[in-house]
């Protein structure tokens, strides 16, 4: 007797296979999940799914990647690369945190306490200074 | 109603659903948690928390439980979805088996 109730999978899957063209981000949805429900889609729903779920690091890097190991005849595994770019991102912004930190130490260290941008070494800084001032 | 009949499900927000264990049992994953053998807290105090499910998904969850056993019985009603919870509560009933 139960087994002839659809379930509440079953009946969210025809919910939003009805509601197709308001699919948003599906990002957090699980795949077998979503594989009941996109090949409903036209081309425009897709297009929006598309624009509006967030993807970390798009077509550009995956080709890039791609290409790379062909070149070196190796082959990774999709997580270890997705380590190694979230890896590379990190240091990247870490690089930036430390060059700003550089700049300001620099900045402090050659202008006193209480002085304008007048006696400013770093043409950065200086730039910066003046178009703040001049706003 | 007995306390012994019934069930806590809390959502993320820590609000508190007493709901008939026959209800909440159409959920597989809920049954397994209160008829597991061992004495789990679950099991022990009829309560089960839900950290990743919102209050509005486990009001809804809760609707469907007992449409689900109307359904059973005969009564073939719709049961309604609003459109903008339809993912979250797919990947709720994911979870719970329902």
């Amino acid at each position: 007797m139960r087994c002839k109730v659809p379930s509440l999978v079953d009946l969210c899957v025809q919910t939003a296979v009805d509601n197709v063209r308001y699919l948003g981000d599906v990002g957090e949805t699980d795949i077998h999940l979503l594989e009941r429900i996109l090949p409903h889609c036209t081309l425009e729903p897709l297009i929006h799914v598309e624009n509006s779920t967030e993807i970390e690091f798009g077509e550009k890097s995956i080709n890039q990647v791609v290409e790379r190991m062909k070149q070196r005849k190796v082959t990774f595994k999709w997580k270890q690369l997705y380590e190694a770019k979230s890896k590379e991102v990190e240091e990247t912004q870490q690089r930036s945190f430390e060059r700003i930190k550089e700049l300001y130490q620099k900045e402090d260290a050659s202008s006193g306490p209480g002085s304008s941008f007048g006696n400013t070494k770093s043409s950065l800084m200086k730039k910066a200074k003046i178009e703040f001032v001049n706003r | 109603m007995k306390k012994e009949d019934t069930v806590k499900l809390i959502s993320a927000e820590g609000f508190e659903f007493i709901i008939d264990k026959k209800a909440a049992m159409v959920s597989q994953t809920i049954r397994n948690m209160l008829t597991s053998p061992g004495s789990f807290a679950e099991t022990e105090h009829g309560e089960v928390t839900f950290p990743e499910i919102s209050t509005t998904i486990l009001e809804k969850i809760c609707q469907y439980f007992y449409w689900s056993l109307q359904y059973a019985s005969g009564k073939e009603t719709e049961f309604h979805i609003e459109p903008e919870i339809t993912l979250e509560l797919m990947m709720a009933a994911n979870y719970l088996h329902t």
